[in-house]
């Protein structure tokens, strides 16, 4: 079976573990357990009429606390910028961290999460993000990992870039 | 393998060592702790044998910059980084390896990581919650001041409305020239904040009308010279109304309005001053003022056409204008035109004026 290995990518907090659980493992927590270092999940998907084995890092958030190891991305096929929607300052992360790894690995497929769409009362990207977002080139999907809404999506979306 | 180095390490339950050899094998070195076999290997390749196409992914990930040692390197190390494995046992452990040359081989170390790991990461986790709270209060203070600051906005443009409604100062004149003045004032690299500032001060340049007779200031025909010395105390008297405080934006709004009708090359009143000696923003709001005027109809004139207006406001660069000032002001035309077709609705003007 092919493997595929997608990293999951973000400050911290935006929800990465809970996407890879909820689409894995279809639960979530209210609770926030941080991740340290780096976690590999596989779940198998229909891609056309092959089945993929995706392995799904999910890295520690990269904040004034931690680094990602440029090792950790070695040979991924494509991976998910992950931001908050409630919060403005995890979209910024997000394209910086774009931005760091877009020189290595300047051809692969990847899509802006913003997460927590659940949360609409608390949604507060304005028009200025939304230009950022459009001039930094992404190819925008709103998921919840609490309610499940394109989380299935936004990986199937992925693996279709990646074949 | 010499014993020594291994002395110490083989009492730990908490490692395993490993050294090279055919590959994909490592060979194990010490005794293996349950934890390795529910969370590393079963080693399928045979006991004592670690495979490394059936190691877990990080660890595979991981020998491929251990593979990179160099063998006459010796002593040194590098580290995985800290990755977490799962099993039905034990739920969620983490775990680090290392590697090393030792003796001219490559040695793996892998440690499950205990309760000092735990207290780490107890520690991390409480910074990062305490981190999420600054960041919500940040927000908070924030969407605060903003909601502040169109409040004051909003009653700036009220008065001034109450306060023009006499002659042809409409307030979505006003309002546009401080949208035009804060485009300029950005794109001349002000901060957020005297953006902000400038946006509602130049609103306020001609306040000191109100303290005009109104038979000066709304005269239908030729003002004589003694009512035109009357009309142009206008900059000093919004100054003084504005003046005296301590609150930024009124100390820029009674500069502007002291300033405004300053000319670049010192032909201007009240003073007579030139070049950068007019404050920055005074020859800002001169441009923004009279771009304004001219594109739009009042009631004494018609609307001149725009490509006419940004001609006749050509020839007064230098003269009237500041070069850089106009320069810029052109550089972001597109924008200003936008903000005019934006704002032309003079509603609360005309509640007012009922
Ligand atoms: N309402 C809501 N909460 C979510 C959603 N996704 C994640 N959360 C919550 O957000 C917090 C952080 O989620 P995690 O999945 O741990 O975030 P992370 O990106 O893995 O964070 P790090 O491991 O620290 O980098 C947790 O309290 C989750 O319950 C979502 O879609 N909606
Ligand atoms: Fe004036
Ligand atoms: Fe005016
Ligand atoms: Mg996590």
């Amino acid at each position: 079976m092919k493997q595929r290995k997608i990293c999951m990518l973000g400050t911290s907090s935006v929800g990465k573990t809970s996407l890879v659980r909820r689409f894995v493992q279809s639960v979530f927590s209210e609770k926030y357990h941080t991740t340290l270092g780096v976690k590999v999940d596989k779940k198998v998907v229909k891609s056309g009429d092959d089945l993929v084995c995706l392995m799904l890092w999910d890295i520690e958030g990269e904040d004034r606390f931690y680094r990602i190891k440029q090792n950790y991305l070695r040979g991924l096929a494509g991976y998910l910028l992950v931001a908050d929607g409630t919060r403005p300052a995890s979209l910024d992360a997000a394209i910086r961290l774009k931005s760091n790894i877009a020189s290595t690995f300047r051809d692969a497929p990847h899509l802006l999460v913003l997460n927590k769409s659940d949360l609409h009362d608390e949604w507060c990207l304005q028009a200025e993000d939304i230009k950022k977002i459009a001039s930094a080139g992404f190819t925008v999907v709103s998921t919840s990992a609490k309610t499940g809404e394109n989380v299935e999506n936004v990986f199937t979306k992925l693996v279709q870039l990646i074949n | 393998m010499d014993e020594s180095f291994l002395g110490g390490l083989l009492e730990s339950n908490d490692i395993v060592v490993f050294k090279k050899s055919m590959l994909p094998y490592f060979l194990r070195l010490t005794p293996a702790p349950d934890w390795y076999f529910n969370f590393i290997t079963k080693e399928e390749g045979g006991e004592g044998c670690l495979d490394i196409d059936l190691a877990p992914p990080f660890l595979q990930n991981f020998f491929v910059d251990a593979l990179q040692l160099p063998r006459e390197s010796e002593g040194a190390q590098i580290s995985s980084g800290v990755w977490i494995q799962e099993s039905e046992e034990e739920g969620e452990c983490y775990f680090e390896a290392k590697s090393t040359i030792y003796g001219g081989t490559l040695v793996l170390i892998i440690k499950k990581l205990g309760p000092d790991f735990v207290n780490r990461h107890q520690q991390i986790q409480v910074a990062r919650e305490r981190e999420l709270v600054n960041e919500k209060l940040e927000r908070l203070v924030r969407q605060r001041t903003l909601e502040v600051r169109q409040r004051e906005e909003e009653i700036i443009l009220r008065l001034l409305a109450a306060s023009g409604a006499k002659d042809d100062e409409t307030s979505a004149h006003v309002r546009r020239i401080g949208l035009y003045s804060a485009e300029v004032a950005k794109l001349l690299g002000w901060s957020h904040e005297q953006v902000d500032n400038i946006r509602l001060a130049a609103p306020m340049h001609d306040i000191g009308k109100i303290g005009i007779p109104d038979h000066i200031l709304l005269k239908p025909g030729r003002l004589t010279e003694e009512e035109w010395a009357i009309m142009r105390t206008h900059p000093e008297l919004g100054a003084e109304m504005l003046g005296n405080t301590d609150i930024p934006v009124l100390q820029m709004a009674s500069s502007i309005s002291l300033y405004h009708h300053e000319r670049y090359d010192g032909a201007g009143y009240p003073l007579g001053i030139g070049g950068e000696q007019i404050p920055l923003a005074a020859r800002i709001v001169a441009i923004a003022d009279v771009y304004d005027a001219l594109v739009h109809e009042r009631v004494y004139k018609q609307a001149v056409p725009e490509k006419t207006v940004l001609d006749m406001m050509q020839a007064q660069v230098g003269k009237h204008f500041d070069p850089i000032v106009f320069q810029t002001f052109l550089s972001c035309i597109d924008q200003i035109r936008r903000i005019c077709s934006a704002n032309q609705d003079d509603r609360h003007n005309h509640l007012l004026m009922a």
